[in-house]
């Protein structure tokens, strides 16, 4: 544990809302981040995310946009809804390819848009202070 | 009519002389018989039987000598007609009636050839149909002939058929309006009718892949073979012939369709993987001897390997349905290359290998779309180093070439490339040249690396000498000369990378 501890960087302050349903992927991203100095909250579910979001104040939103029960897609243009926009970044998390006028789109209203496979939990990070100017 | 009455005198004359050839014979039997006293019933029966004989033997010659005109006409009308016979039948030797044939062999001959001057055969109430058309529609595969105005002269049944129109909606057409066609290849058949009308006279193409789209999600495909002929005297300057390949072309497409689901199921496996080697490279390293440290790197390595793997799949799958979008951006060459490199590396260090970047000074910044171009370096260099066999070394070479254009050379010094097949590496699925178990690969990387650079404006192309190793080599626009005309919006100048390319269907000048 000591170990672990000595990684850790001091607290940035920052936090983030974690919304993916895959566990594995959750805990990965809420490791890496914590060491980096973000204060993590995972949902697991659509619904929980999308209140956890409008409740609190995160600086920055990991979108999984394939969850079960919700779309992730109309989640994102409701927390970005012109009339009442969400302060938080939000970041799209995939893996699943979309078709090129949908990614166009939900790149154009995200903060970032990411394919997990393509990245590990360390570039995640280094994305997360990108956006957040950390 | 004067080659009709001269035939049937030569008959006539040949009737007569087999009538009397055996009633002479005959006769001069009897007479000398007579003369030498012989015994009646001898002179009777061997007159009877000299005259029978010689009878028969005249019928044979004379039905010899009448068969062989229509032996003639039977072969000229085959040879016209093109079923069977290679070359036209020799009517000079003929002695019956040959005025006559090759009188009509010409006029027949001609008729075949233009079409023109013959008095059409009607075949249904209101439609005629040319001699040449009886010939088209014998040949089992759809063939069209337009015209300078690319209206469509010519078809014959098999085209109506396949397209299921009928064929009287079909000629007088315009040929865009008849086939929409899509090529995988990036000149087209309009690009290269505006081509030959320049530049020749006569000149022919095939395409492969070639789609003509029936509705949205549906398709036949099939390969092309365009002849253009300039100033032909019936006005069909280029003739199409259509080979059917549908069926084995949408399997292939299929085979991507179903691979790309399939993969999409490796995806989150992966990141979970790629999550964890990774945090035990990072806090475990230090921990463990040198040789459990060689197999943490060597799984991360392979983890790498098989990401790109799947993005190169998925990413196939995009060109094909012309869903991928470039966003090409003011970027540093040089920044880029280090960056693709020092990815590799570590897969290149895992295999005994080493990776030698050299970069000329003073680049011009380049208009590209990043993350494409380290996938494009990613596949060559992924592949020198497959293709290296003992040799240690591959070396990338940045350079700006005598266009101006930034060139970027991927030279190993392995087993080289037969120069069979060269033309092919970058089709897709051509499969790896050498099929040992040691080597492996979908063939799919080149051809979408060609995609890719092509949509950038660059060309990709590859030089190699068997046993001496290979350089695959492209070249991407310095960024003034991108954005030139383009509008670059905040996405960068959007470019699409083409499976297909639809052929210009502003036809009408």
């Amino acid at each position: 544990m000591e170990e672990q501890q000595s990684h850790q960087l001091p607290s940035k302050n920052l936090s983030v809302l974690c919304i993916e349903d895959e566990r594995f992927i959750s805990d990965l991203y809420k490791r890496a981040l914590t060491r980096a100095g973000y204060t993590v909250q995972i949902a697991a579910e659509g619904e929980e995310g999308f209140k956890l979001a409008q409740e609190k104040n995160y600086d920055v939103i990991l979108l999984d946009i394939m969850l079960p029960n919700v779309n992730g897609v109309d989640m994102l243009y409701k927390l970005k809804d012109p009339e009442n926009p969400t302060k938080s970044k939000v970041i799209i998390t995939t893996n699943l390819d979309q078709k090129e006028e949908v990614r166009a789109q939900v790149e154009k209203l995200a903060d970032g848009y990411l394919i997990k496979a393509e990245i590990t939990p360390k570039e995640l990070v280094k994305f997360v202070d990108q956006v957040t100017g950390a | 009519m004067d080659f009709f009455k001269k035939f049937k005198k030569q008959l006539f004359l040949r009737v007569a002389l087999a009538v009397l050839f055996p009633l002479i014979i005959a006769s001069s039997a009897w007479i000398i018989m007579t003369i030498l006293e012989v015994d009646e019933s001898i002179v009777i029966g061997l007159s009877l039987g000299l005259g029978f004989g010689f009878a028969v033997f005249s019928i044979l010659i004379l039905t010899a000598s009448i068969a062989r005109p229509f032996k003639a006409y039977s072969d000229i009308i085959m040879y016209a007609s093109d079923r069977g016979s290679s070359s036209p039948p020799n009517v000079e030797t003929l002695k019956l009636g040959r005025e006559m044939l090759v009188a009509q062999s010409m006029q027949l001959y001609d008729i075949a050839s233009s079409g023109e001057n013959s008095s059409s055969v009607p075949v249904a109430a209101g439609s005629k149909i040319k001699p040449e058309e009886n010939i088209l529609n014998s040949i089992t595969m759809p063939i069209i002939g337009i015209n300078h105005d690319k209206v469509i002269t010519v078809a014959n049944k098999q085209t109506a058929e396949y397209l299921g129109r009928k064929l009287e909606d079909i000629i007088g057409a315009n040929l865009y309006d008849v086939l929409v066609l899509s090529f995988s290849e990036e000149q087209t058949l309009k690009d290269w009718l505006d081509q030959s009308r320049e530049s020749a006279v006569i000149a022919s193409r095939t395409w492969e892949r070639v789609r003509h789209e029936l509705d949205q999600d549906n398709y036949l495909q099939f390969d092309l073979v365009a002849s253009f002929s300039s100033g032909r005297s019936d006005g069909t300057e280029t003739m199409l012939a259509i080979f059917d390949r549908t069926e084995r072309y949408n399997q292939d497409d299929k085979d991507v369709g179903y691979v790309a689901l399939a993969v999409h199921e490796l995806r989150t496996p992966l990141t979970i993987m790629r999550g964890y080697i990774e945090v035990f490279e990072d806090e475990l390293s230090d921990q463990l001897d040198p040789e459990l440290k060689d197999f943490m790197r060597k799984m991360q390595a392979s983890s790498e390997q098989l990401a790109a793997f799947v993005a190169n799949i998925l990413k196939v799958a995009r060109v094909d349905e012309n869903q991928l979008d470039l966003k090409l951006r003011e970027e540093d060459i040089a920044e880029v290359m280090k960056h693709a490199v020092s990815d590799l590396e570590l897969r290149a260090n895992v295999h005994g290998k080493h990776i030698e970047l050299a970069i000329a000074p003073d680049l011009p910044k380049v208009g590209i779309d990043k993350i494409s171009i380290i996938e494009v370096v990613n596949n060559l260099i992924d592949n020198a180093l497959k293709y290296s066999g003992n040799a240690e070394k591959v070396r990338v070479n940045v350079n700006i070439n005598q266009e101006n254009r930034v060139q970027i050379d991927v030279q190993d010094y392995g087993i080289g490339i037969p120069t069979n097949v060269m033309p092919n590496l970058f089709r897709k699925f051509h499969r790896s040249y050498k099929t040992n178990s040691e080597i492996t690969g979908t063939g799919l990387g080149l051809y979408l690396s060609k995609a890719i650079i092509n949509a950038h404006g660059g060309n990709i192309w590859v030089r190699s000498k068997e046993g001496e190793g290979a350089i695959f080599s492209f070249t991407v626009l310095p960024y003034d000369q991108v954005s030139e005309g383009e509008v670059s919006g905040e996405d960068g100048i959007i470019r699409g990378a083409h499976g297909w390319i639809k052929n210009h269907s502003l036809y009408r000048n």
